[in-house]
């Protein structure tokens, strides 16, 4: 027991001085005040809409639970939407309102069209709210478009340029990892609308202590019988070899060259008007 | 063969420590005589019948503790040409062991009691050491690469040559242990001993120790010593071609030549701590003459569960405090 509290003595007393600003924050973090949300005409308590099924079920309950923890934090519905089809059919079907729209406008149609449907809003119908569209389908020009708008109070923090950036961040890694890239849309989108802290899951840190335990166990019981501490010199008389030929002859060169080839992506956007009649931002990001 | 004191009649030992005949009952150095062994298997000292096994050339009477070396063992053609004499005593294996496992927080507590510390014991360990003559006749066509861009060109720069490399390695005193008992890959990791204090053979340096003479022949063991010497000619080549920082190297003509010299029979000192821990025997090494220690400790599993369930409850803790500290900044 002894030798066990004397290996253990730093973590333990770090843990005993970790205590007091945890529950400090604890108590900050219980009296921070929350928005109530007082929309009660939304016909969804749903947030996240993976048509295209390219989330699992344990990572849509993930953004999820993100999602229900930010709202109440920053007064502001957000929607996450996926989607694996063509959406030029249904912008010519929606001409009428919107006109002809280019590719690179077909998912924000989409996503206004979609808030409205739902009657999102964190306040009222089509009230404060943000909608992000991730349409996987590449469209006629061969690009796959992602869409953001923020409607009434988060269109004022969301101009098309900071939507853009702030996709052009989320999303770079998106294909190879599309629950961190809508997980990283969401965390920002709050941010921006004023969230305080950065959100830590839970399910990251018992990953994390698993790792930790597994490394700490595995370098503990790897200990070999022994190290080799000879050399391939060791036993060799004067310790090298006599050279009595060693050459290292130039013989010619030859020279290669090549051009470098660039590719580039981008987006579009600026203040609209929904159907519905909810003013919105939107900027895109395509791929 | 025993050792008697000249003073006291004791059992006289050689001390690594002052490296010279010791006796331990009257403290006198250097006052040793030789006391031929009346039979191989009784002792000459109390008289009590001794086991000894087909190997064994030094053991200790079971009954008196007495040291004796089996004359007809390290005679004629089991009498090794060299023996490298204990220079780390028994207090500084302990310490040397104690140093190594300290560091490895899953041995029981009990491994490195001062109880069971009486189950070490130093061993003559026989060994065949070889003289090899290595011949190398190397040719390959090799190159280096050098890329760089300049604005949007990217230019690629292949130098190719001609690499030679013809040489003659010595090696001198591999050693490979001759005795069955003993595990080749522990033999091996125990190394490197340093000859300097290889001296001509004496009885007398057995004295105080176990002893065994080869068990394997000259000609058996040439195998591995040949192995050994195959590959550092091997890694010598590569490590020269490599140092030049070639991308590539492609061998056009490659000759190696092993011949062997000859070979000398040889007493090289290990202590062996054997020790019992639920039913398996764990046993440790330590190199008589270095300190080297070698061997697998064993892993009490209750300390196992222990600490790494406290490493994980610690680590779940510090991810809680973060998680709760930067939700409110």
């Amino acid at each position: 027991m002894r030798q066990y509290f004397n290996y253990f003595k730093i973590p333990f007393i770090l843990a005993l001085v970790g205590l007091i600003p945890t529950i400090v924050c604890l108590i900050m973090q219980a009296n921070r005040p929350l928005h109530t949300r007082t929309n009660t005409e939304c016909t969804t308590t749903e947030r996240v809409f993976d048509y295209a099924g390219r989330l699992s079920a344990s990572e849509e309950q993930e953004l999820r639970d993100l999602i229900a923890e930010l709202e109440p934090q920053i007064g502001c519905d957000l929607i996450v939407v996926v989607l694996d089809e063509s959406l030029q059919g249904y912008a010519e079907d929606r001409a009428s309102y919107w006109g002809n729209v280019p590719m690179s406008q077909y998912t924000m149609i989409y996503g206004a069209d979609f808030y409205d449907e739902h009657k999102f809003g964190f306040n009222k119908p089509i009230g404060d709210g943000i909608i992000f569209v991730d349409n996987w389908f590449r469209e006629a020009d061969g690009r796959v478009y992602s869409r953001l708008n923020a409607f009434e109070a988060a269109q004022e923090k969301f101009p098309a340029s900071v939507i853009e950036d702030l996709l052009d961040d989320a999303l770079e890694d998106v294909e190879d990892d599309p629950i961190g890239a809508y997980k990283k849309v969401v965390t920002l989108s709050a941010r921006r609308m004023g969230m305080r802290g950065i959100p830590v899951n839970t399910s990251v840190i018992f990953v994390v202590a698993c790792i930790i335990t597994a490394a700490y166990l595995g370098v503990n019981l790897a200990h070999k019988k022994g190290k080799k501490t000879t050399t391939n010199k060791t036993y060799v008389k004067g310790g090298k070899p006599q050279y009595l030929r060693r050459e290292d002859v130039f013989l010619n060169k030859t020279l290669v060259t090549h051009t470098i080839s660039s590719n580039s992506g981008g987006g579009g956007g600026g203040g609209f008007t929904s159907a519905g009649g909810g003013s919105f931002s939107s900027g895109g990001h395509s791929r | 063969m025993i050792f008697t004191c000249k003073n006291c009649g004791g059992n006289a030992v050689f001390d690594p420590k002052r490296q010279a005949m010791y006796c331990p009952h009257c403290d006198s150095e250097d006052s040793a005589d030789r006391l031929e062994n009346q039979s191989s298997t009784v002792c000459s000292n109390c008289g009590a019948p001794i086991e000894v096994e087909r190997f064994t050339s030094a053991t200790k009477c079971p009954h008196c503790g007495t040291y004796i070396i089996l004359e007809n063992r390290v005679q004629g053609s089991m009498r090794p040409g060299l023996i490298l004499p204990f220079k780390v005593s028994k207090r500084e294996a302990v310490r040397r062991m104690e140093e190594e496992f300290e560091k490895r927080i899953f041995t029981p507590s009990t491994f490195l009691s001062e109880s069971t510390m009486e189950l070490l014991e130093g061993s003559y360990v026989p060994f065949w050491l070889y003289n090899y003559d290595g011949e190398v006749e190397y040719e390959a066509k090799a190159t280096k690469v050098r890329t760089w861009t300049t604005g949007k060109t990217e230019y690629v720069e292949t130098s190719h040559y001609r690499v030679v490399r013809d040489m003659h390695i010595d090696f001198e005193k591999i050693p490979v242990d001759a005795s069955t008992r003993m595990a080749d890959d522990i033999m091996d990791l125990l190394e490197p001993y340093q000859y300097k204090d290889l001296i001509d053979f004496d009885e007398l340096y057995m004295s105080g120790f176990l002893g065994e003479y080869y068990s394997e022949t000259e000609d058996k063991m040439s195998d591995r010593a040949k192995e050994k010497v195959t590959e550092a000619t091997e890694s010598i080549l590569k490590e020269s071609v490599n140092s030049c920082g070639y991308s590539t190297v492609k061998p056009v003509h490659k000759e190696v030549s092993i011949v062997k010299e000859k070979a000398v029979f040889a007493l090289l000192p290990v202590w062996v701590y054997r020790y019992r821990f639920r039913n398996s025997q764990f046993l440790i090494y330590v190199n008589g003459q270095t300190g080297k220690v070698i061997g697998e400790s064993p892993r009490d599993n209750r300390k196992i569960w222990g600490y790494g369930g406290t490493v994980f409850a610690l680590t779940l803790l510090f991810g809680f405090f973060v998680k709760i500290i930067l939700g409110v900044f």
